[in-house]
């Protein structure tokens, strides 16, 4: 058999069980345990086995992402989600949608202590979807602002998505948490953007309010201020070179803990409550981590990234064409598969042949590794919130169970276009996530 | 919250999850030979697992906890111009391992394990819960598979006196320390198999977090 049919009899086994409801974990480590076994020998498999699991879990650079996971925790259950959506009302609450822009605002300055898209939607939601009603917005635009404003979460540093990409690409987590900031802050933009042009054009969306008072500005900044340090505190030390990512991590787990606790809002219950939510989410993670391994262990030994590589650049297509089709294969699985697992599996096989483009589109290696990882984490969002499977629409429809899930999906419309101009924009103009790297690392 | 293991042979009870429906104490703790389809063993054996997972995790997350501690005692002595702890990544790196693993048998019970229902929405009820199990069986034995290479591995680089690099901690002990989550997550997973086979309710996320 050649590499390419091993390859893709591997893919296509691991599909298989997927479609079969075996976990995705188990669907990627099966075939890949066989395949491994099959192209090395079974011996090869079981020393390989006896300390790859153990050289994955406990991999210095890996525990960014428990420790932040604890720190979106602490911050969930240290009930910081009200205040800030109360200051993004404050600021933005006098146009017309402002509410709405309140939202994606604070989903915006609480994905800056969360990694996690879902935790973003849920927290936020929890907190602005009540208001929201109450005001007379609609069902439609307030559970498809937090759906996609969600997406801030992992958009906006910290983010496991991109933690997750920068180890399998081996790049400096912090130089890509930089990338993603100008793009971050462009997608808040974008979605307060969409949101005034719909409440415009599409009546009987929002309410008509009044112009916020500069003392409720003052009062809801105080409310805030925390979540503000910590950011600074945390990115501050990064990038001033003071700790590595996991330091910052352990720093700021440790800051929203102490400030869940001075404002009274944790208890042991609730820090109980962090273990568990921690545990489960980073569980799911790292089996999926476990699974990927072990197939992409027999992908590599069966050399089919490689001569991937050689077809697709031997196909003499413009570089940013390639890069525009592998984008729109992302956008076509993620409908079917995980996002995450998505990231783990393809990587491995597609960076190879993305990092052979890099000299026709004149892009150093690591500027090239950073841009497509920006890009690959803008599919991702886009996979989150649009049909036929758009998880964070899922969180957002568990709820507020009186919107229909159809209806979400025509709200979520105008944030997909969004997404899909600021997607175009990063993939014709590099700058916009290199420019900030180039500042911080000179 | 929890259950605890009572010293009076009564059932273990009372869980907070979806096996509330489980939940029907019998009062006859007797039995010669314990028959798998007894609710008796059905309470205990789901308990004791949920229970267990739990703790572990707990202990998970009390190591998690004291890694965040190390590391901002770390950072504090460095930022004044102090000598900072040698090597202290790499207690970082064994305790995170060891609480990852500890963290796996929980995840697993509250429908961690992501899977796809994309193309079995059409199937009965009754069939999708047979392939659950399957899974969940395929899950079962990859993790017993990694736990006994894992265990395996644990003795030959405790006789190959493998130690880090700069703390010269012995490295088996983070082998050794995610035995007990690898193997409680095997075992939690034949359990969650067989309790889908029998058409009782687990807990399931179809797709998670990103």
């Amino acid at each position: 058999m050649t590499s390419l049919q091993v390859g893709m009899l591997l893919f296509g086994a691991m599909i298989a069980l997927m479609a079969l409801r075996v976990p995705i974990a188990i669907a990627m480590f099966l075939p890949g345990a066989l395949g491994y076994a099959f192209l090395a020998n079974e011996s090869a498999l079981l020393n390989q086995l006896k300390g790859s699991v153990y050289g994955r879990l406990s991999l210095y650079d890996l525990s960014v992402i428990p420790l932040f996971l604890l720190m979106g925790q602490f911050a969930t259950q240290g009930g910081l989600s009200r205040d800030l959506f109360r200051f993004g009302n404050a600021m933005l609450g006098h146009f017309k949608g402002g509410m709405a822009m309140a939202a994606v605002l604070a989903c915006a300055a609480f994905g800056s202590v969360c990694g996690s898209s879902v935790a973003t939607t849920a927290t936020i939601g929890q907190a602005a979807l009540p208001e929201m009603k109450r005001f007379g917005y609609s069902g439609r635009l307030s559970t498809a602002t937090l759906a996609a404003g969600g997406t801030l979460g992992i958009l906006i540093p910290p983010s496991v998505p991109l933690v997750i990409y920068a180890i399998l690409t081996e790049q400096n987590i912090a130089k890509i948490f930089a990338a993603a900031f100008v793009p971050g802050i462009i997608a808040a933009i974008g979605y307060c953007i969409a949101i005034a042009l719909y409440v415009r054009f599409v009546p009987g969306q929002a309410p008509d309010v009044e112009k916020a008072a500069w003392a409720e500005r003052k009062a809801a900044i105080i409310g805030v201020w925390p979540i503000g340090v910590i950011f600074c505190v945390v990115f501050g030390g990064i990038y001033g070179g003071f700790f590595s990512p996991t330091e910052g991590a352990a720093v700021g787990a440790a800051a929203t803990f102490f400030a869940a606790i001075l404002r009274r809002e944790l208890n042991a219950e609730g820090v109980r409550r962090c273990f568990l939510g921690t545990a489960e989410t980073t569980g799911m993670i790292f089996l999926i981590f476990v699974g990927a391994d072990m197939m992409n262990g027999a992908l590599a030994l069966s050399q089919m990234p490689g001569k991937l590589s050689e077809i697709i650049t031997g196909l003499g297509w413009p570089p940013l064409a390639i890069i525009a089709a592998i984008l729109g294969f992302y956008v076509l699985l993620g409908c079917v598969m995980d996002e995450l697992s998505m990231i783990l599996l393809t990587i491995p096989v597609i960076f190879p042949t993305v990092m052979a483009l890099a000299p026709q589109m004149g892009m150093s290696p690591t500027d090239m590794a950073i841009w497509f990882g920006i890009l690959v984490l803008m599919v991702v969002e886009i996979g989150l919130i649009a049909p036929p499977v758009g998880l964070n629409v899922y969180v957002i429809n568990s709820l507020a169970k009186d919107v229909p899930m159809s209806e979400t999906y025509k709200g979520v419309m105008p944030f997909l276009a969004s997404d899909f101009i600021r997607t175009t924009l990063i993939l014709f103009f590099p700058a916009t996530c290199l420019w900030l790297v180039s500042v911080l690392f000179k | 919250m929890g259950s605890r293991a009572g010293s009076s042979g009564r059932p273990l009870l009372r869980q907070k999850t979806a096996l509330n429906a489980l939940n029907s104490p019998s009062r006859s703790p007797l039995i010669p030979i314990p028959n798998p389809q007894s609710p008796i063993l059905k309470n205990q054996l789901a308990s004791l697992l949920h229970t267990s997972a739990r703790w572990l995790a707990y202990i998970g997350g009390a190591l998690l906890v004291t890694v965040m501690l190390m590391s901002v005692a770390s950072i504090v002595p460095r930022a004044l111009g102090f000598q900072p702890i040698q090597g202290d990544f790499e207690l970082a790196a064994i305790g995170s391992g060891v609480c990852i693993a500890c963290f796996l048998p929980w995840s697993h019970l509250r429908g961690g394990n992501i899977i796809v229902d994309f193309f079995t929405t059409a199937l009965t009820k009754k069939s999708n819960q047979k392939l659950d199990a399957i899974g969940s069986w395929l899950l079962a034995i990859c993790l017993a598979v990694i736990a006994w290479r894992t265990g395996v591995g644990t003795l030959s680089v405790r006789a190959g006196n493998e130690e880090s690099m700069i703390m010269r901690l012995p490295i088996w002990w983070g082998y050794a320390g995610m035995l007990p989550g690898l193997a409680l997550t095997a075992i939690a997973a034949a359990w969650t198999g067989w309790q889908s086979w029998l058409g009782n309710d687990v807990e399931h996320h179809t797709r998670k977090d990103a």
